[in-house]
């Protein structure tokens, strides 16, 4: 059933940089940044939408050393998707991965290593430099005022150059 | 001849549009940051002085009015004197904040532009971090307001590293970090009031020269906690980094390979803190022990 499917990796809109064994992903689109461990790199990179999961897995196995098997390419592939580091949405055939207690696979992934995908996303100006996301919620009461706190009491609240709020560092 | 001061104005803009076009302005500075241009305007002359002290390190005045950003300052006269009047911080969006204490309006102020700049600016990339300097090396604590930075960054200076900032790190296109030293805002204990410090007040020095990166500290304060950090990997690294970047959205691009490059060679450690003074002394330990650093 999965013998004919090619997985596909996206490429447009994406800035990538390879830190030693790992390789870092800004989407443009999403404004969100990842970081694919090796293994998850690694399969990600074979994702060029001709070659099925038994020449990934093949190729893995006698290129890299690599002792994955069908389930942990599905493991890394949702990743992928979760991240949205795929050309399409990922259509889980039914029937897998297949059915391994939870803790089998987790073992697998954890033999393998490196199938991490970490994500993050990016701020705005605003947000990077400030504890809360925005305080325009205070704003709409009035003006700041050195009375005028953001959340939880930390800082002041006052309108930044682009005209979001955000809390200072100044005592509130 | 005239001696009215030229008023600063945005680059392409039409003449004020906000409120602060009712105001009567008597003094004016152009200043350039990093290739940021910025307009200062105020009804006070004394408070434009004060102002220049609160630019950051390196701004050069401008001969040109014409500017990418611009500020202005209303000092009240506070006259009748039975009426408090405030005083008023305008930016191009309209009025920013107000006040009855003009030391809070020129913090805001001060903030803003460092925002501003650490925005604009394409020569550098500004990260929110605490950053100090430690055998050649710089040791940097990406992290927003109130997480911390400023105490550790304190601790490390008094334990003998070089002050480099405890808000910004700002980043070359090599990866090294540039010295950024705003005075330290440190909450006295008690009152809980902040106080500015500049480093020397401390028994610091600041650091004078751009560093590369040996070691970044992601950390979170919690109380009693011991220091017992983990390894992470460089790419975690530049995550936590562009977690905190100003830039992030407006140059990916240029920003990844940068950060890439910059923690290339660094060691990442991850995990809680408790009490500054005893991390701080844990961290230089630690970098005395590790070769990498």
């Amino acid at each position: 059933m999965t013998t004919s499917f090619a997985p596909q990796a996206r490429r447009e809109g994406l800035v990538i940089e390879e830190a030693e064994d790992e390789l870092l992903v800004y989407d443009l689109e999403r404004h969100e940044a990842h970081c694919l461990e090796r293994t998850a790199a690694l399969i990600w990179q074979q994702c060029d939408g001709q070659s099925t999961l038994p020449v990934i897995i093949k190729r893995l196995q006698e290129q890299h050393s690599l002792a994955v098997d069908e389930d942990i390419v599905w493991i890394a592939l949702r990743r992928l998707d979760r991240a949205r580091l795929l050309e399409e949405r990922l259509k889980v055939p039914a029937g897998l991965p297949r059915r391994a207690s939870r803790r089998d696979m987790m073992r697998k992934v954890a033999v393998i290593g490196g199938m991490a995908v970490f994500s993050i996303l990016a701020p705005t100006a605003a947000e990077a430099a400030s504890r809360n996301v925005s305080c325009k919620h205070v704003l709409k009461s009035g003006l700041p005022e050195n009375n005028q706190c953001c959340n939880g009491n930390k800082g002041i609240c006052h309108i930044t150059h682009d005209g979001d709020g955000v809390c200072g560092p100044e005592p509130c | 001849m005239s001696s009215e001061p030229v008023f600063p104005r945005r680059e392409g803009a039409p003449s004020d549009t906000n409120k602060s076009s009712r105001r009567k302005w008597t003094s004016a500075l152009a200043v350039q940051v990093y290739g940021v241009r910025i307009g200062i305007r105020t009804n006070c002359v004394a408070t434009l002085e004060q102002i220049k002290e609160r630019l950051p390190q390196g701004w050069k005045p401008l001969t040109s009015p014409v500017v990418d950003g611009t500020y202005s300052i209303y000092v009240a006269d506070n006259s009748p004197p039975r009426i408090r009047q405030y005083h008023l911080l305008y930016n191009d969006s309209g009025l920013q904040a107000r006040a009855l204490d003009i030391g809070k309006i020129l913090g805001i102020l001060e903030y803003s532009i460092h925002l501003h700049i650490g925005a604009a600016t394409r020569q550098r990339f500004f990260i929110h971090a605490g950053v100090v300097g430690w055998r050649d090396r710089a040791i940097i604590i990406p992290g927003r307001s109130y997480s911390g930075k400023t105490s550790l960054v304190a601790a490390l200076v008094k334990a003998g590293a070089t002050y480099y900032s405890d808000e910004f790190a700002v980043f070359d296109g090599r990866g090294r970090v540039h010295p950024y030293p705003l005075a330290l805002s440190i909450r006295q204990t008690g009152s809980g009031a902040m106080q500015r410090w500049p480093v020397e007040k401390l028994g610091g020095r600041r650091g004078g020269k751009p560093l590369p990166i040996g070691l970044v500290i992601l950390s979170r304060y919690q109380e009693g906690a011991e220091w017992q950090p983990r390894s992470l990997s460089s790419g975690r690294a530049v995550l936590a980094l562009v977690a905190n970047a100003l830039s992030a959205r407006q140059q990916p691009t240029a920003l990844l390979p940068v950060l890439r490059q910059a923690v290339a060679h660094s060691a990442v450690l991850d995990g809680v803190r408790g009490e500054a003074d005893e991390t701080a002394a844990a961290i230089l330990t630690w970098i005395d022990r590790d070769s990498r650093v």
